[in-house]
């Protein structure tokens, strides 16, 4: 097994976002901004570099004012991040 | 004077050496730190999703009504049989929609321990259903009322076991 980073993910905020993504089925914009404790364009910057690399399922429902946005891990983000977890595992014992 | 440069060249290489090792130690060091470090941050945010999750108080017994009235519709007369399955399914589908519309939401079809307490209920249901049909049309009506609630009952007794496993899973020390 090699112990490769994917440098999409490896990033501390993506990091996160694709923590609480792998675990819930799909997660809206407001609550993974308040759980990260950004801002919505510092939220919406780190989305876009998860979408563009294709981990990202994105669902958006017609609202009053803005539209509600809810983001899941699509199957390559969930499987990247498993291999991103499999890679720091290794680190993380190869080193000790 | 050569020997003397070649001493001072040994010593400088072994210097750079030791300095060398030192360097990749700590490295190696500074990257599993950070490994770490990173696992415990995805374990963190893991753990932080249980308190996001909320169910409203009505959703179980809702979906335990809806259940029930699934189970037994093949004992209303006709039209009566269909407009209970059509308000069974519509239901179900107003329930769900709302669940998913929420800030986050978890299928109950997850990997994990949960999907099999969820095949489990499906089974039970199936058995509910064919089981009810099966001893009414042999007379004994009695099962018609026994099913409804005893699905009702399973239905909220499935909920809280999912919702326990689900966040026992989410709370446990690995990280996925």
């Amino acid at each position: 097994m090699s112990a490769e980073l994917d440098p999409v993910i490896h990033p501390v905020h993506r990091l996160q976002i694709c923590a609480l993504l792998a675990n819930a089925d799909e997660m809206e914009f407001a609550l993974l901004r308040d759980e990260l404790g950004v801002s919505d364009s510092v939220l919406s910057k780190q989305l876009k570099y998860l979408d563009d690399a294709g981990y990202l399922t994105i669902r958006k429902v017609p609202s009053t004012g803005r539209p509600r946005s809810w983001y899941s891990l699509s199957k390559d983000g969930q499987c990247a991040f498993q291999k991103h977890l499999d890679a720091l595992r290794i680190i993380a014992a190869l080193a000790t | 004077m050569n020997q003397q440069s070649n001493q001072q060249n040994e010593r400088n290489a072994t210097d750079q050496s030791d300095s060398a090792t030192t360097n990749s130690s700590s490295d190696l060091q500074a990257q599993r730190e950070a490994a770490v470090a990173a696992l415990n941050l995805v374990k963190e945010k893991k753990k932080s999703i249980v308190k996001h999750l909320h169910l409203p108080w009505w959703q179980d017994p809702v979906i335990g009504l809806l259940m029930a009235m699934l189970v037994i519709h093949h004992a209303a007369p006709m039209p009566y049989d269909i407009i209970i399955v059509a308000v069974g399914c519509i239901g179900m589908v107003l329930v769900l929609r709302h669940y998913t519309n929420q800030a986050l939401w978890v299928s109950g079809w997850r990997r994990g321990k949960t999907r099999k307490l969820s095949y489990a209920f499906f089974v039970i249901y199936l058995i509910h259903l064919f089981g009810s049909m099966w001893l009414n049309s042999q007379g004994h009506q009695w099962i018609i009322p026994v099913s409804a609630v005893s699905i009702f009952v399973i239905a909220q007794i499935y909920g809280r076991v999912w919702m326990s496993t689900w966040r026992k899973e989410m709370e446990a020390e690995d990280v996925g």
